[in-house]
């Protein structure tokens, strides 16, 4: 039998089917609490936020219309619960980005790292990269590469034009890039 | 817009699929060697970020959340007096600004002090998120004054924010704590949602601005 959609599981929840809910929550639990990591940079906040967004969608279900994408009205939760988080953090003085700067880089007299922690040392600085960019840029471009979602979509999610969706992430791409490089990185 | 960022642009956006005009940027890649490096270099990071480990939620994320679900339908409606005000309005929806409505207003109603700021009119519907950040982005982009509206049951102090995205997240998440449905549902468009609006409407809009206008909040 194949899946049952995305909309379809939403309208068997309005009925009041929890299972249905549930496996919402289970095709979905990975992504949000990944893009969520992305956002806020730590695993557990990252995972408070997602339960949360996921007991959010559960109160709004039966406002929820099948007339847009299901994840854009998903995403959509967990970036505002992301974005409050960080403005929090930003009052308490709690603002996780570090400079790239101070990202544990490769030490010129050990011996060359294995492949394996070549893998993990990029891996590292790709997301201290990534906490460095403003939210605004971090959001679209984390939503464009790890949900893979259209720039339509985005701009739905982010409340903003397409056309500002397509320049955000180019300067994202564009910052990630410059950092990288200054990081030491290297490319093709 | 410098031509060798609107370029990167380009480059960029035709790498998801999302050019403008394709075919100019699959041109200049068949022929500009610096490009086409640049594109390979995208398409690196583009591989690089999504390669980034999502990790596993623990075992009892489910089940948490489900149980967090129940809690929350369990516990009676959290809609304070204090919002009703605001929740009423958002429920006709009401995003308006400059002139051209005041025009539409009868010039029997009592004046009221206009913000400063005359700016294009928008409408949106409450029910209709889409339009209203639609609305307010371009209103943002066009450099409109939007300091009148004030409901942020959410937001109360962004000051590093712009204004018109608390406002936006102030409309939308009123809108999804209540129970409405707006009059304008059917409007089909902006234009004909102006000619929709009615009297209580347009009443709601004046005290609102009026109060903005006198410094005094809605309570």
């Amino acid at each position: 039998m194949p899946p049952s959609s995305d909309w379809d599981l939403v309208a068997r929840a309005q009925r009041g089917e929890l299972e249905a809910f549930a496996e919402i929550v289970r095709r979905y639990e990975r992504p949000v609490v990944h893009f969520c990591l992305r956002m806020v940079g730590s695993e557990q906040d990252a995972e408070d936020l997602a339960q949360e967004s996921f007991i959010r969608l559960h109160r709004y279900l039966a406002r929820l219309t099948p007339r847009a994408s299901f994840s854009t009205a998903l995403f959509g939760i967990a970036r505002n619960l992301t974005l409050n988080h960080l403005r929090d953090a930003r009052r308490r003085g709690q603002d996780r980005a570090q400079p790239l700067d101070q990202a544990p880089l490769a030490d010129p007299a050990q011996p060359p790292p294995d492949a394996h922690a070549r893998l993990r040392e990029t891996e590292l600085l790709v997301t201290r990269a990534i906490e460095a960019l403003a939210p605004d840029h971090r959001e679209v471009l984390l939503l464009r590469e790890l949900q893979g979602l259209d720039y339509a979509s985005i701009a739905k999610i982010v409340r903003c034009r397409r056309g500002t969706v397509k320049s955000r992430i180019a300067r994202a791409r564009e910052q990630l890039r410059l950092r990288l490089a200054e990081a030491g990185v290297e490319w093709p | 817009m410098r031509n060798e960022q609107r370029a990167f642009e380009e480059l960029s956006a035709y790498l998801d699929g999302e050019a403008r005009r394709p075919e100019r940027v699959a041109e200049r890649l068949a022929h500009d060697p610096a490009y086409a490096r640049e594109a390979a270099a995208l398409r690196r990071l583009s591989e690089q970020v999504r390669a980034l480990p999502a990790p596993a939620p623990r075992p009892d994320f489910v089940a948490r959340v489900l149980s967090g679900a129940q809690a929350t339908l369990a516990r009676p409606a959290r809609i304070m007096v204090f919002w009703k005000p605001a929740l009423a309005l958002a429920a006709t929806v009401i995003i308006v600004l400059g002139a051209v409505l005041y025009a539409r207003v009868p010039d029997t109603a009592a004046p009221v002090e206009q913000p400063a700021a005359a700016a294009p009119v928008v409408l949106a519907r409450w029910e209709n998120d889409e339009e209203i950040v639609d609305a307010l982005a371009q209103l943002a982009e066009a450099g409109a004054d939007l300091s009148f509206f004030e409901p942020v049951p959410f937001a109360p102090e962004p000051p590093d924010e712009s204004l018109a995205a608390t406002i936006l997240e102030s409309v939308v998440a009123a809108a999804w704590d209540i129970d409405a449905v707006s009059p304008y549902a059917d409007a089909r468009d902006t234009e004909a949602l102006i000619e929709s609006l009615d009297a209580t409407d347009t009443n709601t809009l004046r005290e609102l601005m009026g109060n903005s206008a006198n410094g005094g909040r809605r309570s």
